[in-house]
């Protein structure tokens, strides 16, 4: 810069300073869980006691999870780009808006509308509307296509009759669960916006989905235990939904070995994992076969009000 | 027409993050015309924009293409704005223009192949006000040149004043529709 | 009799019978056919009605070209109960060929002025013999089904002495010294019905509109199918036995004439009706939002336009999969004067609109019954009250809150089935252009 220096300001930054910043003195100082991917197993598994080789066994099975979680995340990464501004910044505004009392949403009632085929009906989806309904004013629909017949009468009224009952207008809540019997493979199938997205399968997906409108976000929580969430989430969706009995057999050891000294998959609480896990276990028909620690778990998990109306139609 | 190309060269000097030109049209076909910083007249919206990709050193090689091969495909599609594009002005011209561009997109992903090229931006910036006005069916049978032009639109820079062109992920019309 | 043809000392037959046909042999053998009998049948007119007596056989090889494909008929008497012309205007293979079918691309079809002007001929194809029993079977189903609801059929004038709704469109008739209109509509009596306390009434009948449109989905003449109900406590009351009845009328179709609709999809391939149950109910302002998505501009309180409906038919199917739903709560402003407005929102009114496939074919509301108030918004909306004095009336001595509405007949089949022109649907119909048969 040449000619008469007319005043001098003092640097806003001190550029060269960058690397001497003084990290806080914090109590735990937590590996980067991005760096490497053998740090990952060990951290969630501060809870298991069981002996070196079935140790062994999980950390390998650790491992492969999240490998193809990372895998998943870059997917998602690159659809992000691909979302329009305004989708975007809801993503954030519902992230944000986690500390404020009323839960907000944009637009006119939003109707994520969920097609599930009547013989597996996704359990965790309603025990995700009990949780959306106690944040949002939210309501429930549920029809039949046309190109199914001879849907049992519980899973048409199975959440709610609508608004029926209330005679009110649909758009003056701000989200609504369209679920329709139909035979789709596979199943459950979920759309919100037929110009935005294709259709998104699979019910952990859902539930993930449904898991980030719920307020905290399941997956704004520290990374570690959004983590830890997914790992049971694929688990349930992967191994026991989709899975042969081998490995069927090996969630269930998982899970009772967890679940020996915690009460609950994550944490110290009920979250999306117990959910998901919950009903895949329900769907593949070893609810009634389950280990000590695990049926404890179970009977927990029934005894949440949340639970109530999908624990009916497991009884139905 | 051209009535934006005087905004089209804008948009492209700052794509490249060049310093502003001046930039005119000339004549009733409005061929754009850019002064150069030395006072040289340039004419020609194929010779201006190869000018200013050449002209920005970082961004600008990229765009022109690393092989003669390239360098004659990217002047290939330039011409073809200008000859094609821009004179297609009846329906059966417009329509004949898309279905060639659509099965010449189906395996490309720019009009290079891989990588985003001038071809790209100039084709895009011709092609702009003539998907403005398809609806949603003509979209989804031009489905690759409706791909190709999403991908371009959504590329950070390029879009730039223009009006953004919706385009449905979904199949919306079966064979037996229209 | 569809077609014979003669081979030596055999005569081939194909018998037809409204939607079925079936091979028949008749060919020399020593006690009962003789030469000349093959030659008798071999030179029987198409299209005569024969009476045929003979002996049903299983074939060996399937009859491909019949619907009748596992059996002949070896002919033992044959004789014409009435002979046709040798010449006919068209010939029915023609008019039964499938549009695009590519094998048969070069063989000729028959337009539709000319199956118009040939009504009796073409009807006999065995596609019309379908869509007509179709037809039927949705008339016959809205009956059921509302009657079942405890709903009364009533029957109104269609000469009146005033236009009902608004005056452009009316056909006007000499009446002995004076002039009389054709009912646009049986919107005033249906109303007035209801004020006579029968509660829940509907009416089949003609409807006249007297549009120079020539398009593929307007007739002059067609037959409306309106209903109209009282309600208790909310005029959601209504919409539900409205969706219902269409659910029972899809589901009706879809279960009962499944023989019909295989024959007329041989013809005229379309995809399938997709429905759900209960029907899907959407709110205007969810419409508006969708069509903003896909970068339509409309504003709160615009009306949608035909491209508009269309464009979010697509959208409605692709998200929820259905091509029928119904679309609640319209903008007031866009609304006739009778419409009762949404009490919590007076931007908007108790008024919906139904489409099948995108395309309008029920527009209803629930109805101002208190006079006082319908003369208000009559004023709102510059009528000249003294015009409509005596509807106004028919509200002055108690009339219970109502709403309902009312579908086309043919628009309704035409959609269900996927067809591209109202005509196919209408037997013998009216448009600017014909007036016969």
């Amino acid at each position: 810069m040449s000619g008469i220096l007319m005043y001098k300001a003092e640097p806003y930054y001190k550029l060269d300073d960058l690397n001497n910043i003084e990290l806080p003195k914090c109590m735990y100082k937590m590996k980067n869980l991005h760096k490497e991917q053998s740090d990952g197993p060990k951290s969630a598994q501060r809870g298991s006691s069981s002996g070196s080789g079935a140790l062994e066994a999980l950390e390998q099975r650790q491992e492969n999870i999240l490998r193809d979680l990372d895998a998943l995340q870059t997917e998602v990464a690159a659809m992000m780009q691909h979302l329009p501004a305004s989708v975007k910044q809801q993503a954030s505004a519902t992230a944000a808006g986690a500390t404020c009392g009323q839960a907000q949403l944009e637009g006119p009632v939003r109707d994520i509308v969920i097609n599930a085929s009547p013989s597996s009906p996704p359990l965790s989806l309603f025990i995700m509307y009990e949780l959306l309904k106690q944040q949002f004013r939210c309501f429930g629909s549920v029809h039949v296509h046309s190109s199914v017949e001879n849907v049992p009468e519980g899973l048409c009224k199975c959440l709610g009759n609508g608004i029926r009952s209330d005679l009110r207008n649909r758009t003056d809540f701000q989200l609504a669960i369209t679920l329709i019997w139909k035979d789709v493979k596979p199943s459950p199938q979920m759309m919100m916006s037929a110009a935005y997205q294709t259709p998104i399968h699979g019910e952990s997906n859902v539930a993930r989905y449904l898991g980030r409108i719920l307020q905290p976000s399941y997956d704004s929580l520290d990374p570690v235990t959004a983590t830890e969430i997914d790992t049971w989430v694929d688990m349930a969706s992967t191994q026991v939904l989709l899975g042969n009995n081998k490995e069927r057999a090996a969630s269930l050891r998982s899970l009772n070995s967890r679940l020996g000294k915690h009460d609950w998959l994550v944490g110290s609480g009920l979250t999306l994992a117990d959910i998901v896990m919950w009903s895949a276990l329900h769907q593949t028909g070893q609810a009634a076969g389950v280990p000590a620690n695990v049926k404890r778990w179970m009977v927990a998990c029934n005894g949440q009000p949340a639970f109530q109306s999908a624990l009916k139609l497991t009884q139905s | 027409m051209a009535v934006g190309v005087e905004e089209e060269v804008k948009s492209l000097v700052n794509f490249l993050g060049l310093p502003a030109y001046k930039v005119t049209t000339h004549g009733d076909l409005k061929v754009p015309q850019l002064q150069t910083s030395n006072g040289r007249t340039l004419m020609g919206l194929a010779t201006i924009s190869k000018f200013l990709a050449k002209s920005s050193a970082s961004n600008g090689a990229k765009l022109l293409g690393t092989s003669p091969e390239e360098h004659a495909e990217i002047a290939q599609w330039l011409e073809y704005r200008v000859t094609v594009v821009d004179r297609s002005v009846e329906k059966k011209d417009v329509q004949a223009m898309l279905k060639e561009l659509n099965s010449y997109l189906l395996d490309k992903v720019y009009f290079l192949g891989f990588h985003l090229s001038l071809a790209d931006l100039v084709i895009y910036h011709g092609l702009h006000p003539v998907m403005c006005q398809l609806n949603f069916y003509e979209k989804q049978q031009y489905q690759n040149v409706s791909r190709w032009f999403d991908q371009v639109q959504h590329y950070p820079g390029v879009q730039q004043h223009l009006p953004k062109v919706v385009f449905v992920r979904n199949s919306l019309y079966t064979s037996f529709d229209h | 009799m569809h077609t014979s043809r003669a081979k030596g000392k055999q005569c081939f037959l194909v018998l037809r019978q409204q939607q079925f046909n079936v091979q028949a042999l008749v060919f020399v053998n020593d006690k009962t056919v003789s030469k000349q009998m093959v030659k008798f049948a071999a030179n029987i007119t198409k299209e005569s009605i024969i009476d045929v007596e003979g002996v049903v056989q299983k074939v060996a090889q399937p009859v491909e070209s019949c619907t009748q494909r596992d059996v002949e008929l070896h002919v033992e008497r044959v004789f014409v109960v009435s002979a046709s012309a040798p010449q006919l205007p068209l010939q029915l293979d023609d008019a039964a060929r499938p549009e695009h079918d590519e094998e048969d691309a070069s063989r000729p079809r028959v337009n539709q002025d000319t199956r118009l002007d040939n009504r009796i001929i073409d009807l006999r194809t065995t596609t019309n013999q379908a869509v007509y029993r179709v037809v039927a079977g949705v008339c016959d189903l809205f009956r059921a089904t509302l009657t079942g609801k405890g709903f009364v059929e009533i029957h109104t004038p269609k000469i009146i002495s005033a236009a009902s709704e608004g005056g452009a469109n009316v056909f006007t008739v000499s009446y002995f010294k004076n002039n009389a209109y054709l009912a646009q509509s049986p919107q005033l009596y249906k109303q007035m019905a209801i004020a006579a306390d029968f509660e829940k009434v509907f009416t089949v009948g003609a409807v006249f509109r007297a549009e120079d449109s020539n398009t593929h989905r307007h007739l002059t003449e067609f037959v409306g199918l309106d209903l109209e109900m009282a309600f208790n406590y909310h005029y959601h009351e209504v919409l539900d036995v409205i969706g219902d009845m269409f659910v029972c009328i899809f589901k009706g179709l879809r279960d009962r004439y499944k023989t019909e609709i295989n024959t007329i999809q041989k013809q005229f391939p379309s995809e399938p009706f997709r429905f759900l149950e209960p029907s899907l109910r959407l709110e205007f302002p969810e419409a508006v939002a969708m069509l903003r998505e896909a970068g339509v501009e409309i504003g709160d309180e615009d009306d949608l336009s035909t491209p508009d409906e269309k464009l979010l038919g697509k959208l409605v199917k692709a998200k929820y999969d259905t091509d029928f739903f119904i679309l609640d709560k319209f903008p007031l402003a866009v609304r006739p004067f009778y419409t009762m407005p949404d009490p919590n929102n007076p931007k908007y009114a108790n008024s919906y609109d139904m489409y099948m496939r995108g395309e309008e074919i029920l527009s209803g509301a629930q109805r101002i019954h208190d006079p006082e108030f319908l003369t208000e918004r009559a004023k709102a909306h510059e009528i000249d009250i003294e015009k409509i004095k005596s509807y106004i009336d028919s509200f002055r001595y108690g009339c219970p809150p109502h709403g309902g509405g009312g579908i086309g007949m043919e628009r309704v089949v035409m959609l269900y089935l996927g067809l591209n022109n109202i005509r196919k649907t209408s037997m013998f119909p009216r448009d600017p252009k014909r007036l016969t048969p």
